[in-house]
């Protein structure tokens, strides 16, 4: 038996574990290795090579849930939905701008951006037509803009606005 | 196709009519932010389960 040339394998580090078995779907020609019940690694051959990448934690089982925050009245369900997604290892982008951005002045909302997996950011424009003082805002929340939103509208797999 | 339709503020009149008009050709689930003791992880099952979100 003869062996494609291996095109791409990337390491460990990525914190994927060593698959425990593999299963092939015949339909496709695909291999998938398995770590648990969980696909750890895709192998492809496109004739002239054989590709095998590990998948990055976001092609795992979890979700890049992205959360666009344009009022202030929905506080209970961010930290709800936010904390219930961390804890469940997902990736969560919170995006606030318009009167959401008063929320910045509440502990219990920017306390979110220490979670794991969590990253925050808001439009500084929306924060200081809001007459918000964004120098009191925390380091680990992002003062940028509308950039910040496209950025999270192409990387997430759902959003939410509250 | 599954749909998740949020309600942020309640049930309302435009959301209603939406949702039905999407529940005759795909399948519609609707959480009402507004009701008492809301699962935050179910909904974040649903979230990802769902092929379509849609907030209120």
């Amino acid at each position: 038996m003869t062996f494609a040339p291996v095109r791409r394998l990337s390491p460990h580090s990525q914190g994927v574990q060593p698959p425990l078995s593999c299963a092939s779907f015949p339909d496709t020609g695909a291999i998938c290795g398995l770590g648990g019940e969980r696909p750890v690694f895709h192998v492809a051959y496109d004739g002239n090579f054989l590709e095998l990448r590990w998948l990055l934690k976001s092609e795992e089982n979890t979700v890049k849930l992205g959360i666009l925050v344009n009022t202030d009245r929905h506080l209970e369900h961010i930290v709800g939905i936010t904390q219930a997604a961390s804890e469940k290892g997902h990736e969560v982008i919170i995006f606030s701008m318009d009167e959401g951005t008063h929320l910045v002045e509440n502990q219990r909302f920017t306390d979110l951006s220490e979670l794991d997996g969590v990253s925050m950011s808001l439009c500084r424009h929306s924060a200081e037509e809001h007459t918000i003082d964004v120098e009191e805002i925390p380091e680990g929340i992002t003062r940028g803009s509308q950039f910040n939103n496209a950025m999270m509208s192409h990387e997430a797999d759902r959003i939410i606005v509250l | 196709m599954r749909i998740l339709h949020i309600l942020n503020d309640g049930p309302r009149e435009d959301a209603r009519q939406i949702i039905a008009a999407h529940a005759t050709q795909h399948e519609v689930e609707v959480v009402d932010m507004s009701a008492d003791n809301i699962s935050y992880a179910e909904l974040v099952d649903k979230i990802e389960d769902h092929d379509q979100v849609i907030c209120w």
